[in-house]
């Protein structure tokens, strides 16, 4: 996929053999960004289903075989793009190459998005009504009748989703090339002070700002969804403030009550059920998905079984979590013994 | 066996190196992400190189006193061996945690997340300031 002088030609027998004709592809060239993935953009124009199109478009496949930090599906990202296109403001999905037969590798195209990066346009245009943006993004996400995304996606296996996610970090600690101690803690911590719950709706589970842009018109484009399960929606949100703890601003903290005014109203869920304090829970429970993964190439990484820098810096990075999770513990301990924190 | 300049000494120079004379001659935005990632690596290492021994061999003591177990001595300071002891004290760590939470012993509970505070430092100590190189 890093290599521009074959990529059009492999480009044009995907398309070609989905229907297109009269494709011509141009502009091929790798992107930076798509961490996890392999990302390429170029500029296209071919006729499909009787209409003219011409556009820029995204590629976007798997790295070589050993080298991704996680491991997700092609197939389902795509099933999932199509099914959240109508409630969303996502980049259409529209073609999959599920088993690389054209590509090299599982990728699917998408239609490229001229939005910038979130921080970037913070830096540029301030804060602006991006918290309420977010709230209603979040929300919109999390009130997507759920029978109508993908069977494929991964449902909770307990039946409850903050069951399942505790499981998570106690397996994760279990399996790891080496015991994780502050990861017990965690999953006994959680399991002592669980929340009300919630009905099950989509995750993202990677659910940032460097999962989101923002359009011409100020709104918030969410992209994505490789990651993504049936679970508690809370998980996302919780997501959201542990990452803009390494990669502030925190949109949430920007005015919390207003955030979650907004986003209980769209929701319908109680006070009790979202609050300040339960965000804060849930930024600890909300991270395993992500965390379980690196965890896991990790480890293959210490048997030997893979190599590279991408891998062990991502582990790495996993201490700069404990402390994060073992604060977010601290303060909710205090909280919920009726201290100031 | 030369031992100066010491490991993280040499590991420190290289970081520079590749962020003073490498990464300026670097145009290729994968490449730069991945150089990023190297020296933020590269420097962590260098920190931790020069005390990760002590301090596993240190807190392997601190878990046994907490824990009531007695420390065996150390028949090797490969970095191998010490790791898989650390690891297997750690493991006797999480066990003891499991265990305090289902009895719902508050003061055994506290006496442990004291460790795990410990743990801690010392990984804030390793990391310095953190840089997601390559997210948006």
């Amino acid at each position: 996929m890093q290599d521009p002088s074959v990529m059009p030609e492999r480009i044009t027998a995907l398309l070609g053999s989905e229907g297109a004709t009269d494709i011509d592809i141009s502009g091929y060239a790798p992107m930076t960004g798509g961490y996890s993935r392999l990302m390429a953009r170029f500029d296209a124009k071919f006729t499909f289903d009787g209409v003219q199109e011409e556009g820029t478009f995204v590629l976007r496949g798997d790295p070589p075989e050993g080298q991704a930090i996680i491991e997700t599906d092609r197939a389902q990202e795509y099933a999932v793009l199509k099914s959240v296109a109508p409630y969303l403001n996502t980049p259409p999905a529209r073609f999959l190459d599920e088993e690389g037969i054209h590509i090299g590798t599982s990728a699917l195209i998408l239609e490229f998005t001229e939005a910038e990066s979130t921080l970037p346009w913070i830096e540029k245009n301030g804060i602006s009504d991006l918290p309420i943006k977010l709230a209603e993004l979040a929300a919109a996400m999390h009130t997507i009748p759920v029978e109508r995304l993908p069977n494929s996606l991964q449902r909770p296996a307990s039946g409850d989703p903050l069951t399942d996610q505790i499981q998570m970090w106690k397996k994760t600690a279990m399996d790891h090339v080496e015991h994780l101690p502050i990861f017990r803690y965690v999953a006994a911590w959680l399991d002592k002070n669980r929340p009300p719950p919630v009905p099950v709706s989509l995750v993202h589970h990677d659910f940032s700002t460097a999962n989101m842009m923002v359009d011409g018109k100020g709104d918030l484009v969410v992209i994505d969804f490789e990651l993504a399960t049936v679970g508690d929606p809370r998980e996302d949100l919780g997501y959201f403030k542990a990452y803009a703890q390494a990669a502030p601003p925190d949109l949430i903290d920007e005015n919390p009550e207003d955030f979650l005014n907004r986003y209980r109203e769209i929701t319908g869920f109680s006070e009790e059920q979202v609050n300040p304090l339960v965000m804060t829970y849930f930024l600890v429970l909300g991270v395993i998905g992500v965390v379980s993964q690196i965890a896991n190439v990790g480890s293959s990484m210490a048997r030997g079984e893979t190599s590279s820098t991408n891998i062990a810096f991502n582990l790495d990075n996993l201490l700069f979590g404990q402390a994060a999770w073992m604060a977010a513990t601290d303060a909710l301990e205090a909280a919920l013994d009726g201290e100031v924190v | 066996m030369l031992t100066q300049p010491t490991t993280d000494k040499i590991l420190l120079s290289i970081a520079d190196d590749l962020n003073s004379v490498v990464l300026p001659s670097v145009t290729d935005e994968p490449a730069k992400v991945l150089l990023g990632q190297i020296d933020q690596l590269l420097r962590r290492l260098s920190r931790r190189t020069a005390s990760e021994i002590d301090w596993m061999i240190a807190e392997i003591k601190l878990i046994n006193a907490a824990i009531g177990r007695e420390t065996s001595d150390l028949s090797s300071y490969l970095l191998s061996d010490i790791a898989s002891a650390y690891s297997e004290a750690s493991g006797a760590l999480g066990d003891a945690i499991d265990e305090a939470f289902a009895e719902g012993d508050k003061q055994q509970i506290a006496a442990l997340r004291e460790l795990l505070a410990d743990r801690i430092a010392k990984e804030q100590e390793i990391l310095g300031q953190l840089d997601l190189v390559g997210r948006g």
